[in-house]
Order: C-alpha cells, then sequence, then structure tokens
C-alpha cells in the first residue's frame, strides 16, 4: 500500500496503517529530535510525543508532504522540551554518570561497521561529537535549519514547510548557521579528514 | 579572521543558495563571474563547502527503539463483549428499580393496607386465629350431610385430632385418606365457608415460619376435648372447597415474584454498570 492510501486509512481511525507510517519515517523523525536535543532519551521522547501528536492530528494533514508534516511537528516538541529546560535547568542522572567521552548514543556500536580499524571508528566517533557540540552551540533556529540542510539534505521550500518560516528566512539562517558552524569547527580542524580539512587560506 | 567573515551579509547569503543549487540560473551566472575575478569570495565558498560537508559526515543513527502506538496510548478501547448491551445497564436498571417500585405500590394499593405485603406471616396468623376463633365460639351444628356420614368410617381410622390440625398443604397421602387437612371444622365447629377458604387459599403454598409455629404448637398443645365423632365426620366437607383451591391462584405472590425479579435485576444491572465504568 502506497503512502497516500495509509495515509487515508489512519485518517480513518487505522492505526495500523498509521503505524507502517510511523517505521518507514521514524528515524528521520528521531535523527532530527536527536541533533536538535543532543540526547537520547529526550530525543526518543520527543519523537514518541510527535508520533502520537500525529496521530491525534492527522485529520488536519491537508496533503504535501507527509514526512515535512511529521518534521514540523517533532521540531515543535523538540523546542518545547529545550523551553522546559531552560526554564527548569537539571542536570539529568546519565550526564552525571557519563565519562568525558560523550553519550552512548555516538559510540562505536552505532558509527562503525565490523571491517574499520578501531583507530579509523574512533576518529570517526570524535568527529561526530565534535559536529554535534558545535551543533548544541547554535541558536535553536540556526540549529535546525542547519540540521534539515546539511544533515538531512532537504531543500529550501521544504525546510521553509518544515519550520514555518519564509523562503528568505530559511536562506539567511542558514548561511549564519554555516559561518558560526566554520568558526566552531576550526577547534577540531585536526579530527576532519583531509578533504573536509577546513584551511584559514582559500585553496589556489 | 576567515574568509567567510569579511563577506557582507548579502554575500554570505548568495553563497550558501549557490551551494545548495537554490539561486536562479541568472543569480549563479552572475556569482560565477565573480567567483572568477574575486579571490576572497571564492575563498569563503570553500569554506563554506567544507563546512557544509562537514555536517554531512554526521550519520543517520538508529532509532533505539521503535515508535509504534499501542491502541492505549492512541486512546482507542477495544469493544468488550457484549458492550452494546452494557452500555445501556444503567437505564435499564433504573427502568427495572422504577417497575419494581410501580409493582409494589400497585400491590399495596389493590390489596389494601392489612394485605401489605410486607407482613405476611403475622397476617396469616391473624388469620388463623380468626378462623380458630369463630369455629370455636360457633355451636357444633352438624350438617347432615349424606356424605358426612358416608365418611365416617374412613374419619374413625383417622389420627387423633391434633394430627389432623395439618398444614392446608398436607401430603397427598392424607389427603387421600379424605382426613381434613385444614384447621376448618376441627373441634366441632361448621364447616369452613367459602370465604374462609379464600381467604386461607390467600397463603396456601407460602407457609411463613410463623405460621408453621403456630401450627407446630398447636399441635403440640393437648386437645381441648376429645373429638366427637360427628364432628369429625363433617370435616369432608372441606373437601369440595379444597379442590378449588386452584381457582383461588394468589395474586400477590405473582407480583412479588415480579417485583423481586425487577429489583435483582436493577441490582445487577446496576452493579454491571458500576464495573465497566471502573474498568474504563
Amino acid at each position: 500500500m502506497d503512502e497516500p492510501s495509509l495515509i487515508r486509512e489512519a485518517q480513518r481511525g487505522d492505526l495500523d496503517a498509521f503505524n507502517r507510517l510511523v517505521l518507514a519515517h521514524q528515524s528521520q523523525v528521531y535523527n532530527l529530535a536527536y541533533r536538535i536535543i543532543g540526547e537520547t532519551d529526550a530525543a526518543s521522547d520527543a519523537t514518541q510525543e510527535a508520533f502520537l501528536s500525529a496521530y491525534r492530528n492527522l485529520r488536519g494533514f491537508r496533503g504535501g508532504s507527509f514526512v515535512g508534516w511529521l518534521l514540523r511537528i517533532v521540531t515543535n516538541a523538540c523546542y518545547d522540551e529545550l523551553r522546559r529546560r531552560k526554564r527548569r535547568p537539571a542536570i539529568s542522572l546519565e550526564v552525571l554518570t557519563e565519562t568525558d567521552s560523550g553519550p552512548d548514543e555516538e559510540g562505536p556500536a552505532s558509527l562503525t561497521s565490523p571491517q574499520e580499524r578501531p583507530e579509523a571508528a574512533a576518529e570517526r566517533l570524535e568527529l561526530s561529537r565534535a559536529i554535534q557540540n558545535c551543533l548544541d552551540h547554535l541558536p535553536l533556529e540556526f540549529r535546525t535549519v542547519a540540521i534539515l540542510a546539511d544533515v538531512q539534505g532537504y531543500d529550501y521550500s521544504e525546510i521553509a514547510a518544515v519550520v514555518g518560516a519564509p523562503l528568505g528566512t530559511v536562506k539567511s539562517r542558514l548561511a549564519r548557521a554555516r559561518l558560526r558552524l566554520r568558526d566552531c569547527l576550526q577547534r577540531f580542524r585536526e579530527l576532519l579528514p583531509a578533504a573536509f580539512r577546513l584551511e584559514d587560506k582559500a585553496p589556489s | 579572521m576567515t574568509g567567510l567573515h569579511r563577506l557582507p551579509r548579502r554575500d554570505l547569503e548568495k553563497l550558501s543558495a549557490y551551494l545548495d543549487g537554490e539561486l536562479t540560473p541568472a543569480e549563479a551566472a552572475r556569482l560565477d563571474a565573480r567567483l572568477r575575478e574575486e579571490a576572497p569570495l571564492a575563498e569563503a565558498l570553500a569554506e563554506m563547502r567544507a563546512t557544509k560537508r562537514a555536517l554531512g559526515l554526521l550519520p543517520m543513527l538508529r532509532p533505539p527503539r521503535n515508535f509504534t502506538l499501542t491502541p492505549e496510548m492512541a486512546g482507542i478501547r477495544e469493544p468488550r463483549h457484549g458492550y452494546p448491551v452494557l452500555r445501556w445497564a444503567s437505564a435499564l436498571a433504573t427502568l427495572a428499580f422504577m417497575a419494581a417500585c410501580g409493582l409494589d405500590a400497585f400491590g399495596v394499593l389493590s390489596r389494601g393496607v392489612s394485605f401489605g405485603a410486607s407482613a405476611p406471616a403475622p397476617m396469616a396468623a391473624e388469620m388463623q386465629s380468626a378462623v380458630l376463633e369463630a369455629t370455636a365460639t360457633e355451636p357444633a351444628n352438624p350438617p347432615p350431610t349424606a356424605a358426612a356420614e358416608e365418611s365416617a368410617p374412613i374419619l374413625a381410622e383417622a389420627p387423633p385430632a391434633a394430627d389432623a390440625f395439618l398444614p392446608p398443604m398436607a401430603s397427598p397421602e392424607i389427603r387421600s385418606l379424605g382426613i381434613a387437612v385444614t384447621p376448618f371444622g376441627l373441634g366441632g365447629g361448621p364447616p369452613a365457608t367459602e370465604g374462609d377458604l379464600e381467604a386461607q387459599a390467600v397463603f396456601p403454598t407460602e407457609t411463613p415460619p410463623s405460621e408453621a409455629e403456630i401450627l407446630a404448637s398447636a399441635a403440640a398443645t393437648p386437645a381441648p376435648a376429645p373429638l366427637p365423632a360427628e364432628g369429625t365426620a363433617r370435616a369432608p366437607a372441606t373437601e369440595a372447597p379444597l379442590s378449588r383451591l386452584p381457582l383461588a391462584t394468589p395474586r400477590v405472590p405473582t407480583i412479588r415474584w415480579a417485583e423481586i425479579g425487577f429489583a435483582g435485576a436493577a441490582i445487577v444491572l446496576a452493579a454491571l454498570s458500576l464495573r465497566g465504568r471502573r474498568k474504563r
């Protein structure tokens, strides 16, 4: 059954049809939540909350990109979570028990393949954490746009639909986000592969 | 300071859009021309491209679990077996309760105050005592009927008077012997009138404990006097009215059973309704 048919069935209350849509899109939704929040548990909660909200408001979906609609819901769920944390800052036990290497989410098991050398796996892990750290320090609006464009590969119109902003705003936010990320990544340049390394001087 | 920081904001946005292929062909052509001539602009473009590619190194993570919804999470309640009936349980319980109350009120009005269904046992005792008094005060006037005289030999073999003082619904063996199974006509009293029998028939089957006690105590007390032969001879005269007992089918027990049925239905339905609400 194709996606429009599944959506119609789900709008009639078919939970199985909706769950098939969940399985098809949960990876994108969860990855966006994780990149915005930066924590496994909170990202899982936001993802679950987003799917629950999507099911309850499915009749309000009027066509267009279904995954874009889901991403917009999860983005709002992430914003709510981050605002809640800002109002009531707390340190989770998970963070306190972690080592300096960071959370387990992007541990070797999730990033490496069995054929990869341990050294290469460790370097990739370090790089991922460095980039995530740079994303975490971006303003929220910039962060979301950068993730959608450069991590998940959406075009400007899709990003505009997800974040609910005009195209010009998306263009401006993305350019400024890249500028800030470039500055942040300069601190981790030794982690980047040679082909991706940022140089202070333009290549000749 | 990198090349990106030296760029005007408008150029920065154009470079970003150029990287993503979001410029119109005309805008892209103009920027291409500038990139060939302006080295800082080309430097800034290279930095931005490297940043974009670095972000692309982030892997797609595998979700830690599935996020499918369960019916409970979605707020979907599975229809329970028998739900179409139970959903009306409250209304049915109310109707049954009202029917029980209505029947009760109807029974009270139709029977009058003395026939209130709330105290059948005392009334039965009163009826028995009233009949016994009536038979004791009236003089013995044996009805010289042929049937009574014919039954005399049979009654002569009958047990003492105390034994004859049996409940109305005595065993069929006793009744087949022609023994008077009602108190009427005992002790030399007249045979029971039709009205008496009807009054007795009001409580024929539901012999309440109090009535049984009365009858038992009456049986235990010694007979006041030996029963005259003619007194016992009149007893068979009660057989004819007794045969009409089924015709005087009591109305009160029927109503009483209906009341009990409706009240029971009301209780059961109310319990089912409460149970259903608690499970939600």
